[in-house]
């Protein structure tokens, strides 16, 4: 069926469907898809439209309270295809240690293995148009092009590889496919604004136009797919069993909200830029992208006890120029590496170094509703960023063991900012959205169950990132698409 | 590179660091070589001119001054930095290509010996401090 616009149709007309899926990003798009190859009846709701609009995006306003962080519209996109209308690409999946490895004494992790994603992993890196070996060593990607790869210690510091998709447009790529598949119909301009609650289940939810006109659908099973932000806000504006929020009868919606914290560190001072150019280089192999980067071993995790970190390395902008020429260390650095290497061209030895590391989900970061509506009548949230000394302290490891293992090998210097225990840098996130309704067996310490439906709610599922009990390092979109691939295997299965 | 070196490579070293005809008819290596202090200044000489015309290294020799807390000798830092493998007049004689490697192996030990310092952020081998801190003595 055709993409049809919301504001087309009647005020207060009902429409019914087995599942009903509530945001078109690419979680809401793929599963949408895998359903439609089964002939069960689907709606999908999509609040944003084929283009971008001021009053589409301007719902997504927020307040930061926490921790400094981007602004809640600028980080996410509401628009038809999610935030993929402007993501970078990025993809990788979760390591196996992600899943094993609990994130704190008193925490469970993922109540199953990365083994147990792997099909879903491969198909999601199809969608994602990337390789779908799942390959991650360095090794095996810079023999196949005959690069050189740094050399150090492999039980501290590794090199493997990041993939990057074209990056694929969800809603360009996939749209005319879901369209067109008779058992799916989508709604654009599809805001929705409550779930209703009846007798241990959402019986229906309720779509909202700017002209105050209203819609209910009725279905059987609901997803949620909205993003990482506004899954909890959805949750927490329907008032369900208790009035504070469907889901939230143990106060866990919203909370453990995770990023992952980026370090961009002014740079590393080397003599040698053309020995790491399998990480500073895109390689394209068999309309593969991917780039070279460096990660801590599971060995020095553990034995440190540290998150999961990874440091990508870029040749120096413009910007990291200027930074570390005001930089009088720095500039002495430089000189020392220059002098010993007899540099002839200061200005070719810089690199940025970008770490991005893992947050330990803590119950203290989280998402509440703020004082402030939307023009829907809907408070709006408010994103209380919190770190726990566990993030700075993985951190400060992280740099400290690439910087250490750097200079070890010869390689170069790098600047690890860790004087006084403290991060001179700014910390900024990555544009993840992770935790807000994490995946816990026990409903007390999370939202959603081993199958992602809502604990306490018969027919309420969740297709994001939001239900990530750990967020590791990688990129989360190739992880979402896993999850929603399981979960759509889930909902046919249960579905008939 | 040995203690037989011939006496001409000397001179060509010294002509490199760039010191002037009327100090090597004032001060011929023999007379330079024959006392420890004065190889220990052409030692400190040769790792100085490494960085002859490179700006910064003050500031980072001046933290190194700053935390040893006392008067440091360049003669103590020079003995420091030598590889101890490596005879002070070993060191003279060497080109300028063997000193930055002798120096360059010297940090990698420390390196591999966890002899480092982090300075502002920057992780940096004890060996490189001393370095900068011998050319900013160089220079008051
Ligand atoms: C600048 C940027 C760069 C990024 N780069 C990368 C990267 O390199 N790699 C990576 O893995 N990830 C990246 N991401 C993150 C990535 O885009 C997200 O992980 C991914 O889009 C999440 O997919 P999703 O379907 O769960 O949610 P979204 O993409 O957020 O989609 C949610 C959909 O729900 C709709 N919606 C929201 N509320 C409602 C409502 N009330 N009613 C109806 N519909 C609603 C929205 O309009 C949207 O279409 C980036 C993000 C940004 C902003």
């Amino acid at each position: 069926m055709a993409i049809r616009d919301a504001r087309d149709l009647a005020p207060g007309e009902e429409l019914t469907a087995d599942i009903c899926i509530i945001g078109a990003g690419p979680a809401g798009i793929v599963l949408g898809l895998e359903l439609a190859r089964t002939g069960i009846e689907v709606v999908v709701l999509e609040g944003g439209g084929e283009e971008r609009s001021d009053e589409s995006q301007d719902l997504y306003r927020g307040e930061n309270i926490g921790e400094d962080y981007f602004e809640l519209d600028l980080t996410r996109v509401r628009q038809f295809g999610g935030s993929t209308n402007h993501w970078e690409g990025y993809c990788r999946p979760l390591d196996r240690e992600d899943f094993d490895r609990p994130p704190a004494a008193d925490l469970e992790g993922w109540p199953f293995s990365r083994s147990e994603l792997i099909d879903h992993y491969r198909e999601a890196s199809r969608l994602c148009e990337i390789d779908d070996s799942l390959e991650l060593s360095g090794e095996h990607w810079a023999s196949r092009v005959g690069a050189g790869l740094i050399d150090m210690e492999p039980t501290t510091v590794r090199s493997e590889v990041l993939f990057r998709s074209p990056p694929t447009n969800f809603a360009r790529r996939y749209g005319p496919e879901l369209a067109e598949a008779d058992s799916v119909s989508i709604y654009l301009h599809a805001n929705v604004v409550e779930l209703t609650w009846e007798q241990d289940r959402v019986s229906s939810v309720r779509i909202a136009h700017f002209n105050g006109a209203t819609q209910t659908i009725t279905a059987s099973k609901f997803v949620l797919a909205v993003g990482g932000l506004e899954v909890p806000r959805l949750l927490l504006v329907s008032p369900g069993p208790h009035g504070n929020g469907i889901g939230n009868q143990h106060d866990q919606v919203g909370r453990y909200f995770m990023e992952h914290p980026h370090l961009i560190t002014p740079h590393l001072v080397t003599h040698d830029l053309d020995q790491f150019s399998f990480y500073t280089e895109e390689t394209v192999i068999e309309n593969t992208r991917l780039i070279g980067i460096l990660t801590l071993s599971p060995e020095l995790r553990s034995a440190r006890a540290i998150g999961n970190a990874t440091a990508v390395l870029q040749t120096a902008s413009n910007f990291g120029q200027r930074w570390s020429d005001a930089d009088p260390l720095g500039k002495g650095v430089r000189s020392l590496v220059g002098g010993l290497n007899d540099l002839t061209s200061p200005e070719q030895e810089l690199l940025n170094v970008r770490f991005i590391t893992e947050q330990v989900p803590n119950a203290r970061s989280r998402v509440v509703l703020s004082s402030h509506h939307d023009p829907f009548g809907l408070p709006r949230i408010a994103l209380d960023w919190q770190l726990h000394p566990i993030d700075y302290h993985t951190i400060r490891k992280a740099v400290e063991t690439v910087g250490t293992q750097l200079a070890n090998a010869g390689l170069g210097r790098l600047n690890a900012p860790t004087h006084g225990g403290l991060l001179p840098y700014r910390i900024l996130g990555g544009n993840h959205h992770m935790g807000t309704t994490r995946l816990s067996e026990d409903p007390t310490r999370g939202v959603v169950d081993a199958s992602l439906r809502v604990h306490g709610v018969e027919n309420l599922y969740i297709a994001s990132s939001s239900v990530f009990p750990t967020g590791g390092w990688a990129n989360p979109t190739l992880t979402i698409l896993a999850l929603t691939l399981r979960l759509a295997d889930h909902l046919k299965e249960s579905s008939g | 590179m040995s203690e037989s070196t011939p006496r001409i490579d000397r001179r060509q070293i010294l002509i490199g660091m760039g010191l002037t005809g009327l100090a090597l008819a004032t001060w011929p290596t023999s007379w330079l070589l024959a006392t420890g202090s004065s190889a220990t200044d052409i030692a400190a000489e040769r790792i100085a001119a490494l960085f002859n015309g490179r700006d910064g290294l003050d500031g980072l020799g001046q933290q190194y001054l700053r935390s040893a807390q006392g008067r440091v000798d360049p003669k103590d830092l020079v003995e420091e930095i030598l590889p101890p493998s490596i005879g002070l007049r070993a060191f003279v004689d060497a080109s300028d290509d063997e000193v930055r490697l002798l120096l360059s192996a010297r940090v990698a030990d420390d390196f591999v010996s966890h002899r480092i310092t982090s300075v502002e952020g920057w992780i940096l081998s004890r060996t490189e401090m001393k370095i900068a801190a011998l050319v900013t003595l160089r220079g008051i």
